[in-house]
């Protein structure tokens, strides 16, 4: 039985949340991935970054990743995703990933595929303050716009 | 005629003081298309020195549940957050 848990908020991200989440007694394999602010970038020295979300899209993205992750890898995989926003300094942890499996093939490969899926998908922004006090938010990738089953109208689109 | 409301995020954040909030009222059913350049529209005329129509044409345009595709309408009054390329993580 899979479980899921995906969060996008301000909150501080405690890697104990993701280890005791993403933890099976049936399990094997445990894969927890942290990404965190670095203090060089492009050749520049960076203070903090900041983060943006559209939270609820956001949210809504890492479930439907997590979702397609445990299609492809297993349905008793437990998945936590968290992400962070708001201005974190160097250091401090934007997203923490778990995954839990029966063996570590799964684990390893379903990490993988949740952070490069949130990089290309969640609709999430980064902003970086730099040590000479200039800022920049970061080039990304443009999100998939293509119709895929033809022209759709959005009648009671009320958000 | 309907009317958007369009809420700004990463790189747009900055017009949220300048101008926000943003209304667009247009013809009913409407393309992403002509959202576009309607929003474009109202930023040259409201922020002096507009540079990001192309941020604007690279974006997309969401609700809260789902992004919209380049060949949806919108047929009804709401509001559309637009999505400037994304780099979470």
């Amino acid at each position: 039985m899979s479980a899921v848990l995906c969060d996008v908020s301000d909150k501080k991200i405690e890697a104990t949340t993701v280890f005791d989440f993403a933890t099976d007694a049936t399990h094997g394999a445990q894969n927890f991935f942290f990404g965190s602010v670095r203090g060089r970038n492009a050749g520049r020295d960076v203070i903090a970054v900041g983060y943006d979300a559209a939270i609820p899209l956001a949210t809504q993205t890492l479930q439907e990743i997590a979702a397609e992750t445990i299609s492809k890898w297993g349905a008793s995989l437990k998945i936590c995703i968290l992400h962070r926003v708001g201005k974190l300094l160097v250091g401090e942890i934007s997203v923490g990933i778990g995954v839990s499996s029966p063996h570590r093939d799964e684990a390893y490969l379903a990490s993988r595929y949740i952070i490069e899926q949130i990089k290309i998908r969640a609709p999430i922004w980064k902003k970086e303050f730099y040590a000479d006090g200039e800022t920049e938010w970061l080039k990304g990738h443009a999100l998939c716009q293509h119709a895929h089953h033809g022209e759709r109208r959005l009648e009671h689109a009320r958000s | 005629m309907i009317e958007l409301e369009i809420r700004f995020f990463g790189a747009f954040r900055k017009y949220e003081a300048q101008c926000a909030p943003v209304h667009l009222r247009v013809e009913e059913p409407v393309t992403i298309a002509t959202i576009k350049g309607a929003l474009i529209e109202k930023l040259r005329s409201r922020v002096p020195g507009f540079s990001d129509s192309q941020l604007i044409e690279d974006s997309a345009f969401a609700t809260d549940r789902r992004v919209l595709s380049s060949g949806d309408m919108v047929g009804t009054a709401c509001v559309l957050s637009i999505l400037p390329p994304v780099c979470g993580g």
